[in-house]
C-alpha cells in the first residue's frame, strides 16, 4: 500500500453507451466500502430487536412448525421416508438464503437511493454486500439442523462435502436473480412489488415441501432448469442419501445459475450507469 | 497532463423531462417481457440522443452544454450560476455519480467529493460506527480514519456521545458529526456542493474556514456555492454558468461580475398586480424596480419592501408613505415604481425581497421572499464578515479626542 504512488491516479469520464466490460477489479479497490456495507446490514438487521440474532434461528424454525402443521400433518405429503420437519428443514436452509438474496439484493438500488445519488462507487457492492449477513444467518441456522440430525439419529455421511458447493450455487443463483431484478426495479418500479410473488411462485416450483420425485418424470428436465431444484434435492441427498441420482441435476443447477449469475452481472452493469437519473 | 488536475472538454448531459416514463402496469411488464422481452429492455436500457442542436429538445434539456475548462493544480474554482443552471450537474458528472451525454473529463489524482454531509449515516448506529461508514463511502481508508479519529471527534464536539445512536443526537449535533467526517478527508482533488448552506451561522463560519484552509493547502478544488462572499473569498478562479452553458473561467472577480450582471433577479407574475419585479446591484446602490396594473387609478402606488437576510430575518424595508415622497401628480392605474436604496449598504452575502402593494390603505398584493439576490462589496472592499456583526455596514462619523 506505502509503495503506491497515488498521483498516478487518474480518472476519465465519458458518455457510456451499450455493456460494458464488468471490471470487476473495481469491487477490490473499493473492497473496505464492501466490508463496512457489509457489517451496516448485519448490524442495522437486528438492531432495536430483542432477539437479535436469535431471528436467524427462529424464522426457519417457525416457518419448519408452520409447514410440517400444514403439509406435513394436514395434508400428510409424503417426505421420501424422512421425518417430515427435517425433510422440510433441510430445504428451507437454502430456500431462505435464496429467497433472502433475491429480496436484498432485488431491492437494494432503490433502497439505497440517498447513496447512490451522492457518492461514487461500484454500485455492484450494495447487492454484493447481502451475501455475508445471509450466509451468515444460513450457518446459524445450520447449527439448528446438526441438532436435529441429532435428534432424528441420522449420521452425517462424507457426502456433506457437496454442502459448500451447492450453498456457492445457491449464492450464485440468488445473486442473479436479484441483480435482474434490481436492474429492471430501477426501470420500472412494478419489479419491485412483483418481485414477492415471483418469490412465492417460486417457493412452490422448488421440492421444499414436498419431495421431487411428485413430479412426473415427463416433466423433470424442465423443472431441473429451476437451479433450486438440484440444491435442495442434492442437500436432501448429501445428509439423508434419499435419492441417490441428483448428480446430472445438479450440473444443470450449476449452469444455470452460472447463467443468470453472469447475465445478472451485465444487465446490471448495464444500467449501472444511469442509475442516479433514475431512482 | 503537466500540470492541470481536472480538464474538461465539451462536456453535455441531456435529462429527459416532458415525456415522462409512463408508469406501467405489471400487465403490461409481463406482457411485453413474453412477447418482445430483448425489445423492451432495449428500449428502456439504451436510450438514443437527439443531436445536440438546440438547448431544448422535444421532451429533453441538456442540464449542461459543451463546458470545456481546465483546472490547473493547486487552484480553487469556484462554480456559480442561478438555481437550476447545471453547477450540480457539473459536479454529479465528475463525481462520477451520473455519466456525461457528451464530451469527456480527465482527472488526475484521488477525487473526493463532498455533495452532502451525512451521507450514508445510519441512525441506529452509534456516532463512533457512522464516522467509519461515513468516511468509508467518502473514499477514506480504514486506517486512514483510525488515524484522523481523534480529530474528527474533537471538531465535532462530540466525545459524550460517540457510543451513542446518532438518532438520539440534536440536528446540530448531527451535522458537526457529518462535517466534520467529510472536512478530514484528504483527497488531492475535492468537490464540495453547498454543503455549507445548513446549519447556524457560527457552524457555517466553521465550515468555510476549514474549507479556506483545505483551499490553501495546495489542493484542487472545484466549489459550487450561492455564497459569493464564500467564493470570491476562498477560489482563485471562478466558472460562470449560465442555463447549462459555461461562460468563463476567468479570475473570481470576472465570474461574480457575469453573474450579477447577468442574473437579473426578477419574477415576472402575469396576471398579477405587480406583474414584473426586479432587484440589482448598482455599484453601492441597489435598484428595485416593479411594473403594476390596477383595476383603478390610485393616488398613491403604494409599493413596500422588506429586504431580509437568507434566513428570512428582516433588514430593512419602507414604503413611499413611511418616506413621505409627495405623491405623482395625475392618479394612474398602471405604471412603474423605480427604487434606488442607498442606504444602508448591506455587507456580502444573500439577502431575500418581499414585495407589498396597495393604495396606502389597504395592501392587494404580498410576496414573501419573492426574489433571491446577491449583494458583493456594496459596502466596498474592505469590511467585516456579515457573519460577526450583521448585515449592514454603519455610517459613522469618528471623533478622537
Amino acid at each position: 500500500m506505502t509503495s503506491r504512488v497515488p498521483d498516478n491516479h487518474t480518472t476519465r469520464i465519458e458518455p457510456v453507451q451499450g455493456w460494458e466490460p464488468l471490471r470487476l477489479g473495481a469491487i477490490w479497490e473499493y473492497r473496505e466500502l464492501l466490508y463496512f456495507l457489509t457489517w451496516r446490514d448485519i448490524k442495522v438487521s437486528y438492531a432495536r430487536t430483542n432477539l437479535g440474532v436469535g431471528w436467524a434461528v427462529l424464522k426457519p424454525v417457525l416457518t419448519m412448525i408452520v409447514f410440517t402443521f400444514i403439509f406435513g400433518w394436514l395434508t400428510q405429503l409424503p417426505s421420501d421416508g424422512v421425518p417430515y420437519p427435517i425433510f422440510i428443514y433441510s430445504a428451507l436452509l437454502p430456500w431462505q438464503l435464496f429467497a433472502r438474496l433475491v429480496a436484498g439484493s432485488g431491492s437494494s438500488l432503490v433502497a439505497n437511493e440517498n447513496l447512490v445519488t451522492k457518492v461514487y462507487f461500484p454500485r455492484l457492492i450494495i447487492p454484493l454486500s447481502t451475501i455475508v449477513a445471509g450466509t451468515l444467518d444460513f450457518v446459524i441456522a445450520f447449527g439448528v439442523l446438526l441438532g436435529m440430525m441429532w435428534y432424528y439419529q441420522i449420521a452425517l455421511t462424507t457426502a456433506v462435502w457437496v454442502l459448500p458447493l451447492l450453498m456457492a450455487v445457491t449464492i450464485a443463483a440468488g445473486l442473479g436473480v436479484g441483480l435482474w431484478i434490481a436492474a429492471l426495479n430501477v426501470l420500472c418500479r412494478d419489479i419491485g412489488h412483483a418481485q414477492p410473488f415471483l418469490t412465492q411462485i417460486w417457493l412452490f416450483a422448488t421440492p421444499v415441501i414436498y419431495p421431487s420425485s411428485l413430479v412426473p418424470e415427463a416433466w423433470r428436465t424442465l423443472y431441473a432448469l429451476n437451479p433450486m431444484v438440484g440444491v435442495v434435492d442434492g442437500f436432501r441427498e448429501a445428509l439423508f442419501a434419499t435419492t441417490g441420482q441428483s448428480g446430472p441435476i445438479i450440473g444443470l443447477s450449476v449452469i444455470v445459475a452460472g447463467i443468470l449469475m453472469v447475465s445478472g452481472l451485465f444487465i446490471f452493469k448495464r444500467t449501472e450507469q444511469t442509475i442516479a437519473d433514475r431512482v | 497532463m503537466g500540470n492541470v488536475a481536472i480538464r474538461v472538454e465539451n462536456l453535455g448531459k441531456l435529462y429527459r423531462i416532458g415525456e415522462r416514463r409512463r408508469s406501467r402496469t405489471i400487465g403490461e411488464v409481463l406482457a411485453g417481457a413474453i412477447y418482445m422481452p430483448f425489445k423492451r429492455v432495449r428500449a428502456g436500457l439504451h436510450e438514443p440522443h437527439p443531436p445536440a442542436t438546440s438547448l431544448q429538445f422535444e421532451g429533453s434539456v441538456w442540464a449542461l452544454k459543451d463546458v470545456t475548462f481546465e483546472v490547473p493544480k493547486g487552484e480553487v474554482l469556484g462554480v456559480i450560476g442561478r438555481n437550476g443552471a447545471g453547477k450540480s450537474t457539473l459536479l454529479k458528472i465528475l463525481s462520477r455519480i451520473t455519466p456525461p451525454t457528451t464530451g469527456c473529463a480527465t482527472i488526475s489524482g484521488r477525487v473526493g467529493s463532498l455533495l452532502e454531509v451525512g451521507t450514508g449515516f445510519h441512525g441506529d448506529l452509534t456516532g463512533r460506527e457512522n464516522i467509519y461508514l461515513n468516511g468509508a463511502f467518502l473514499g477514506m481508508k480504514k486506517s486512514e480514519i483510525d488515524r484522523k479519529f481523534d480529530e474528527i471527534v474533537a471538531f465535532a464536539e462530540t466525545e459524550r456521545f460517540l457510543d451513542t445512536p446518532v438518532k438520539h443526537y440534536s440536528s446540530g449535533m448531527y451535522m458537526r458529526l457529518a462535517f466534520a467526517v467529510a472536512a478530514h478527508l484528504e483527497t488531492e482533488i475535492l468537490f464540495v456542493d453547498e454543503v455549507l448552506a445548513v446549519g447556524d451561522v457560527a457552524f457555517q463560519k466553521k465550515c468555510l474556514g476549514r474549507i479556506g484552509e483545505v483551499a490553501k493547502g495546495g489542493r484542487t478544488v472545484i466549489f459550487v456555492s450561492h455564497n459569493m462572499a464564500a467564493i470570491e473569498r476562498l477560489c482563485t478562479r471562478g466558472l460562470y454558468i449560465d442555463k447549462g452553458v459555461g461562460l468563463s473561467t476567468s479570475s473570481v472577480r470576472e465570474a461574480i461580475g457575469l453573474y450579477l450582471g447577468n442574473s437579473c433577479n426578477e419574477i415576472n407574475l402575469d396576471n398579477e398586480i405587480i406583474s414584473k419585479a426586479s432587484i440589482r446591484q448598482n455599484g453601492e446602490q441597489l435598484e428595485i424596480e416593479a411594473e403594476y396594473k390596477f383595476e383603478h387609478a390610485l393616488e398613491m402606488p403604494c409599493l413596500g419592501f422588506v429586504i431580509s437576510d437568507y434566513l428570512g430575518n428582516p433588514i430593512c424595508g419602507t414604503n413611499p408613505l413611511i418616506d413621505a415622497v409627495p405623491f405623482p401628480a395625475t392618479p394612474t392605474n398602471a405604471g412603474r415604481v423605480h427604487i434606488i436604496m442607498e442606504s444602508p449598504k448591506l455587507l456580502n452575502g444573500t439577502y431575500r425581497l418581499s414585495l407589498w402593494f396597495g393604495d396606502g390603505r389597504v395592501d392587494y398584493f404580498h410576496r414573501q421572499d419573492c426574489i433571491t439576490f446577491d449583494v458583493v462589496n456594496m459596502a466596498g472592499l474592505k469590511q467585516l464578515p456579515a457573519s460577526s456583526v450583521g448585515p449592514v455596514a454603519p455610517k459613522c462619523h469618528w471623533h478622537f479626542s
